[in-house]
């Protein structure tokens, strides 16, 4: 017991810059992606089969286990922090672009067709109607997506991202639990965070879309 | 200001993937200031017809003209402003309060603050909503004749020169429907707004209407008012629609002001009065109440619009309906 919080009082500084980097990663990966799945998945709401096929082809790509994922774009862009941000880019888009096609589809459509009926331009209609009502759902899947980030980054320490999962592996391949327990509670705390005030943001925004 | 507000030429509509044309080839004007119903049972084509006007759908063949300019050759959504939408299920926006959704197309229409805020002071009152109360309210608070009544404040907000209104009270219940349709009326005589409304239903789009376009299959069977609509049929289809009307039915859904004539001498004070949208039932049941030979017609304020005799009451139920020999 004692070994463990000695651990913590030596190494703080390197579990900490080891968190900043999985925070990093993590924060990349949803700033991409969400930049792609907003404007992809509003134009999906205009075609079903377009929209089949884009969600059908990012779930093909989501059964791909993460490892093996790794592997593939080992070959194009090498090990780094390069490749672990775009391997969990393609899983988080997934989850992404099905809670912004559920977002816009959540919108009534008499609430469309009054808006249109009234005049109201594309963009109005968008950013308006649309974002505000659909907001909630987008942020949930933004939550589940985060999640879902946190757990792979760990995993992407094998392709040397860095982050907390450099913990996790020193600690299984010299045997040293320590490691491993600060590596378990470091990447679950954050994912619990951050899972928190996420889920706190949804609640707000589903309480501003229907008062 | 009279003449042509709404010009249809030659109309048709053809959906993607349908045989049969919704509309086909429909010419109708429409006067400034006129309340036209279009009635059809569904698929009759009556809200496609009214859907095209304001290109929420696309025109497959003929023109349309808004104050004589093809309304394909205006910019879509400056033209849609100048006309009031109102659905069946309103569309509300649930997460804008009442006077925000008032708010929206003056809004967008650069309006000030201070104007937009009386606008909808202005329209809650005329909706019969005290704008103390319902103002800041959310539609999810509302009934759903509350509902429609901010739907219709909603469409009246930039003083459209046209409103379109599908079926709006065709969710709500019958008292509060007949309470709007009252409303209705007394709205469009005091804004004198042009109105098309679309229903299913023969006795509102009688009750409502000034003028009555029957729809059958894409084709206008009959644009005419009530009355030679119930006595004079175009046609087997239309003659049909209302030959399961008896007298007192025919009496229920024509208005008082459709048989009342001008009064040519001074108004005598003690002769009985009903109101101008009051079925020709209840000017019986006036009639039999009182026993006067004659019972004025007067407008919400109380000014006398006509007169009618209990002769040309009468002779309305001695009317035959034209058109028995469609009935073979």
């Amino acid at each position: 017991m004692t070994g463990f919080f000695t651990y913590a009082t030596k190494h703080w500084g390197r579990m900490l810059e080891l968190l900043l980097q999985h925070l990093e990663i993590v924060g990349i990966v949803l700033g991409i992606s969400i930049c792609f799945a907003i404007p992809i998945g509003y134009l999906l709401t205009h075609s079903k089969i377009a929209s089949a096929f884009v969600i059908g082809l990012f779930s093909v790509l989501y059964a791909v286990p993460s490892l093996a994922m790794f592997a593939i774009l080992l070959r194009f862009t090498g090990l780094g922090m390069k490749t672990a941000v775009i391997a969990i880019s393609i899983y988080a888009q997934y989850i992404l672009l099905r809670s912004v096609t559920a977002g816009f589809s959540s919108v009534e459509s008499s609430v469309l067709e009054a808006s249109r009926g009234m005049g109201l331009g594309k963009a109005e209609i968008l950013f308006r109607i649309q974002f505000p009502l659909a907001a909630p759902v987008f942020l949930s899947g933004i939550r589940i997506a985060t999640i879902a980030s946190v757990g792979l980054a760990a995993i992407a320490s094998t392709i040397h991202s860095g982050g907390i999962g450099d913990l996790l592996f020193e600690g299984i391949n010299n045997l040293y639990p320590v490691k491993i327990v600060w590596g378990v509670i470091l990447s679950s705390g954050l994912a619990f965070a951050l899972n928190f005030g996420l889920g706190k943001a949804e609640r707000y925004l589903t309480k501003r879309a229907h008062p | 200001m009279a003449g042509k507000i709404i010009e249809i030429r030659g109309v048709s509509k053809q959906f993607k993937n349908a045989q049969a044309y919704a509309v086909d080839h429909v010419s109708i004007d429409v006067s400034r200031g006129d309340f036209i119903t279009i009635m059809g049972t569904s698929g009759s084509g009556k809200t496609t017809l009214l859907k095209m006007i304001n290109r929420i759908h696309e025109l497959t063949d003929g023109n349309i003209f808004f104050e004589g300019q093809n309304i394909h050759d205006l910019k879509v959504e400056a033209y849609r402003k100048k006309i009031g939408y109102v659905i069946q299920q309103i569309g509300l926006f649930p997460h804008m309060t009442v006077a925000e959704n008032i708010a929206v197309v003056p809004k967008s229409l650069h309006w000030g603050k201070d104007r937009i805020a009386a606008r909808a002071s202005e329209l809650l009152s005329l909706v019969h909503l005290e704008p103390a109360i319902y103002k800041d309210r959310y539609p999810s608070q509302l009934s759903g004749g509350q509902q429609q009544r901010v739907g219709l404040a909603r469409a009246l907000a930039a003083d459209p020169e046209i409103m379109l209104m599908d079926e709006p009270f065709g969710a709500i219940d019958a008292i509060t429907r007949q309470v709007l349709q009252d409303e209705l009326l007394a709205i469009h005589r005091k804004t004198g707004k042009t109105v098309l409304f679309v229903t299913h239903d023969l006795h509102e789009a009688f009750r409502l209407g000034d003028k009555v376009i029957i729809m059958n299959e894409g084709r206008v069977q009959q644009y005419d008012t009530p009355y030679n609509i119930l006595f004079h049929p175009a046609n087997g289809y239309v003659a049909k629609l209302v030959a399961s009307e008896d007298i007192i039915e025919k009496l229920k859904v024509l208005r008082a002001d459709s048989i009342s004539t001008p009064v040519q001498v001074t108004p005598d004070g003690r002769v009985p009065r009903v109101l101008a949208n009051a079925p020709l039932s209840a000017v019986l049941g006036k009639f039999m109440e009182t026993g006067a030979p004659q019972i004025y017609v007067e407008d919400a304020q109380g000014r006398i619009e006509g007169s009618i005799l209990w002769n040309s009451l009468q002779s309305i139920a001695s009317l035959r309906t034209e058109g028995a020999e469609y009935f073979v």
